[in-house]
């Protein structure tokens, strides 16, 4: 009778802290989900108001400009334009007429010049049609003027 | 008497607490792994609607972009074709792929792969994080149109 009161008592005092346990583990997944679900990840959205190609005698000259049409200010280095389905590049490589063109605030509009593409050869900057921006998961195409 | 109970007791309270333990070590690496998920992220910038295709090497490059929130493994990054295991490999690529980082990968098909101009097909990309324990995994399905 002792022996199975005893017994009972232990068994009772491992489920009293399984159930502490349990309690705490839940908490525990609760703030992580929250966690999980609070994780914010970049979420820009740009608007490329126009790209404008002109021909000089010798060479084109692509104008860019871009609005920040969002609410999260974006490094222009995230920003990648790619022209006719070639090789995309970092806006970073452009000069921006603002200065120091790092980031392109809320509301902010810039516009850059690439010059120098050359209609001489069969490069596929040559006469562009589409320029196409992309930044982290968002993207637009745009018809060149 | 007393002896059995205390033995059957204990035998009973040590599987009880082993088996809890299991189940609570679970939820924890899966809440972990949700987190991980969450802050793993890759977008493709190339162009969808005109990714070049050379029928000869049965090559393509594409442009893929760090969009997480942490740094993922260059290596362990995946592609498929319309479906057709492609072999990655990064051209050019910095020692480590940072938020916001695009890297070049060439993909290869390992058999032949003739595709006719303006084919559209399904191109996915898996991206794995750099740290590990636990392993943050993302993929990404776009439809493309191929450019021959």
């Amino acid at each position: 009778m002792a022996g199975s009161s005893v017994a009972g008592m232990i068994v009772g005092t491992v489920f009293i802290i399984i159930f502490a346990s349990a309690t705490v583990t839940l908490i525990e997944n609760v703030n992580k989900a929250q966690e999980a679900s609070a994780v914010e990840l970049p979420n820009p959205e740009l608007t490329l108001v126009s790209a404008d190609w002109t021909w000089s005698i010798t060479e084109g000259t692509m104008t860019y400009t871009i609005t920040n049409s969002g609410t999260e200010t974006v490094n222009i280095a995230h920003i990648y334009l790619s022209k006719d389905g070639n090789d995309p590049f970092s806006c970073s490589t452009l000069t921006w007429d603002s200065s120091p063109a790092i980031y392109i605030f809320p509301g902010e509009t810039i516009t850059a010049t690439e010059s120098g593409l050359d209609a001489g050869d069969d490069d596929i900057d040559d006469n562009p049609q589409t320029v196409f921006l992309a930044v982290f998961e968002y993207s637009l195409a745009v018809s060149v003027t | 008497m007393l002896m059995t109970g205390l033995i059957v007791a204990g035998l009973v309270s040590a599987v009880l607490l082993s088996t809890w333990d299991t189940i609570s070590q679970g939820l924890e690496d899966q809440g972990e792994l949700e987190i991980k998920d969450a802050k793993t992220r890759a977008s493709l910038i190339s162009d969808p609607s005109a990714i070049s295709w050379d029928n000869t090497d049965d090559r393509a490059f594409i442009y893929v972009q760090n969009s997480g929130t942490i740094s993922l493994n260059i290596a362990d990054t995946y592609v498929f074709l319309d479906g057709n295991t492609m072999t990655v490999t990064a051209i050019d690529a910095p020692e480590t792929w940072s938020k916001g980082v695009a890297i070049k990968f060439q993909i290869d098909a390992t058999t032949d792969l003739t595709f006719t101009d303006g084919t559209e097909c399904l191109l996915t990309v898996g991206v794995l994080s750099l740290s590990t324990s636990p392993t943050g995994t993302y993929s990404l399905t776009e439809v493309v149109r191929l450019d021959i």
